[in-house]
């Protein structure tokens, strides 16, 4: 007989309790601490959170200097003109200053399909923002796809490493879960916030495209990429999370890439049909009215996107872009 | 003495399970208390793999196995992804919905690139849509317009950098990442190693209801929910019939007994009425047909055999009744009721 079998013989009815509520204890113990600790819900919107202060990364205002468009064959003369009519990027940008380019890179797709901000944009921006003075350039966006795929195949990487600009990963200890003031659903939200808060400008650009929930994915809509968690949730209320989403972030500048417009299928699109060329840059400092004029690139107006009169109404910004007198030229 | 050991040696391996337990049970309350936001409920995280051949996804049951499908002149360049009715979004993010509302399953997807031109890559997206029907209703939704069709498939057309097709159960999409005569030689490579896998389309029955003169090739929509934008006007097939000139949207929605396609048409007169449209009186050789006027545009809605068959937004009036009058006789003619 094994030792094993001497030592099942030898114990005693009383051992053998005591052994068995230990064991017992020992397993409803763990299950009653790990029943109480577990949590259920993840980063869930709530009411307490930090507050979503994030500094106000506007220029004083120029009468007459809102809004440029700027229709051409290239992308970086275009970019290059629109900028110029706002004033030239010494406008925006001083000596010393840390700036912030958030792009649309939400897929891990060729900048030839249009659902990606095009390299040369971002390229465009950062050298005219070191041209006037910029101490730092970086990028960065929280994409839908895995972020070194879409930082890679989309061309973005490449561009970063040309120019020298930092590429920020969405890490989780960049993330803060904040809460905005009269906000309904970014509370204690997780959002890629400290570059930010590190920042002394921010130059938002992203290319237009349709977008089978939203309408139309532009200025407004490539601030969704800031959002962590499980942010396809606000989909059930897409319109109301732009409008928040223009709320809490006030950009020194968005720059809207109309060359090829994604007309159908998108956000992703996949093929060259869905794209149009329009050959059109839109730079403003009302994110709301570049919106509303990228709107008419996709054929719509102003009434087929709510999210535009939403963001308006919060004063976000004017749906009425030909108020702003914006300049208009071909080059 | 052989206990005393024994019991020695229990107390040991117990209290180093214990204390490995708890060592993985702070682990967990670590992790748990800091997410990895970018990362949180995420299950299938592609992986982007420069210069390695992947593994296969076959194991786990998919009618693919991706890297079979590998076309000559191009190496497997990314892992499979393989993504479910949760994780969708992560892929296609506002387009899922599109895939969801229609029977979705699975979406595996993978990325070949080319062995020179590294510019050059194409990736797969295979939806199982559990269905023939569903995967040609989110196949006809999204249909290019300038996607020239295969003459030896029957629902399958090719562009510019892309081919695309609904095939067996499954909506398949291959696009490249650029245009161009190698990725189109590729991608057609793709499309009919995929193709001896599924065999041949199915056609869907209901659509024969429509063939005549009129018809335009290839036109047809299959919408499962909300067809037109009009919440529960569902199982609708659209076409496109070209009379006088003019390309003409009709629809019809069954077969249904007489009174779902009266609740049919009472419910799709009403959604319009609420909206702002106006009923207005016609004679028509179409039995009970509505037609409404709506900001300019007509709708009418009539019963065609065992069908809900009508015309949407037609230009002009007498547009709308000649071509429900070609729909209607198209469908009694062909479901045998002329």
């Amino acid at each position: 007989m094994s030792k094993l079998s001497d030592d099942a013989i030898n114990i005693t009815r009383r051992e053998f309790i005591k052994r068995s509520v230990a064991a017992g204890s020992a397993v409803a113990g763990t299950g009653g601490i790990s029943y109480l600790l577990y949590d259920r819900t993840g980063p869930v919107t709530g009411p307490d959170g930090k507050k979503a202060n994030f500094p106000d990364f506007t220029v004083p205002a120029i009468p007459g200097k809102y809004m440029s468009v700027v229709r051409g064959a290239g992308r970086d003369a275009c970019l290059r003109k629109a900028i110029e009519l706002l004033g030239g990027m010494d406008r925006f940008i001083s000596r010393g200053d840390r700036v912030i380019i958030k792009p649309n890179i939400a897929f891990a797709s060729s900048p030839s399909l249009g659902a990606t901000s095009h390299p040369d944009i971002v390229t465009g921006i950062a050298r005219m923002c070191y041209a006037a003075g910029a101490e730092s350039v970086s990028i960065m966006d929280n994409p839908i796809n895995d972020p070194a795929g879409c930082y890679l195949l989309s061309g973005i990487e490449d561009a970063a490493a040309q120019i020298k600009a930092k590429l920020i990963y969405p890490g989780e200890n960049l993330f803060e879960k904040l809460t905005l003031e009269g906000g309904r659903l970014i509370r204690n939200w997780p959002v890629f916030s400290k570059p930010l808060m590190g920042a002394t400008k921010l130059i938002g650009t992203a290319p237009v495209k349709n977008h089978h929930r939203s309408g139309a994915s532009m200025s407004m809509k490539n601030w969704y990429g800031l959002l962590g968690g499980r942010r396809n949730i606000f989909h059930q209320n897409i319109h109301l999370i732009i409008t928040e989403l223009a709320m809490m972030f006030k950009p020194t500048l968005v720059v809207l890439d109309g060359f090829d417009v994604m007309m159908q299928n998108g956000p992703t699109g996949g093929s060259l049909s869905d794209l149009m060329q329009k050959n059109t840059i839109i730079a403003s400092t009302d994110q709301v009215a570049a919106d509303s004029f990228g709107a008419g690139l996709l054929g719509m107006t102003v009434r087929d996107l709510p999210y535009l009169s939403m963001a308006e109404k919060a004063g976000a910004g004017t749906t009425d872009y030909a108020s702003l007198k914006p300049v208009k030229i071909e080059v | 003495m052989i206990r005393d050991h024994s019991i020695k040696r229990e107390t040991i391996i117990g209290a180093f399970i214990l204390a490995a337990l708890a060592l993985v049970a702070v682990a967990i309350l670590l992790r748990q208390a800091h997410y990895n936001l970018s990362e949180y409920g995420l299950g299938n995280k592609e992986k982007i793999v420069r210069g390695k051949t992947a593994g296969s996804e076959k194991a786990r049951g998919n009618t693919f196995d991706t890297a079979t499908l590998v076309p000559a002149g191009f190496r497997v360049y990314t892992d499979a992804e393989i993504y479910d009715s949760v994780t969708l979004y992560e892929k296609i993010d506002g387009k899922a919905p599109l895939y969801l509302s229609s029977g979705f399953r699975e979406l595996v997807t993978r990325r070949y690139m080319h062995t020179v031109q590294k510019e050059l890559w194409i990736e797969i997206f295979l939806y199982d849509m559990g269905s023939f029907n569903n995967a040609f209703s989110v196949y006809s939704q999204q249909k290019r317009a300038d996607g020239v069709s295969r003459p030896d498939v029957q629902y399958c057309y090719t562009t510019e950098n892309s081919e695309v097709m609904a095939l067996g159960t499954y909506y398949i999409e291959i696009n490249g990442s650029r245009g161009g005569a190698v990725i189109q030689k590729a991608a057609a490579e793709i499309s009919l190693k995929i193709r001896d896998t599924l065999g041949t389309a199915r056609s869907i029955n209901v659509l024969d209801y429509l063939k005549c003169a009129e018809l335009v090739p290839q036109s047809e929509i299959y919408y499962l929910n909300d067809a037109f934008g009009m919440e529960g006007f569902s199982r609708v097939y659209s076409a496109k019939f070209l009379v006088d000139g003019v390309r003409t949207t009709v629809f019809i929605s069954g077969p249904y007994d007489y009174n779902t396609r009266q609740a049919v048409i009472k419910s799709y007169t009403g959604f319009l009425v609420n909206e702002g449209a106006v009923a207005e009186k016609i004679k028509s050789s179409v039995k009970d047909i509505t037609l409404l006027n709506f900001d300019g545009s007509y709708e009418t809605i009539f019963h065609a055999g065992d069908f809900v068959a009508g015309v949407h937004e037609a230009d002009m009036k007498n547009r709308a009744i000649k071509v429900s009058e070609i729909l209607y006789n198209t469908v009694r003619k062909n479901s045998g009721g002329e």
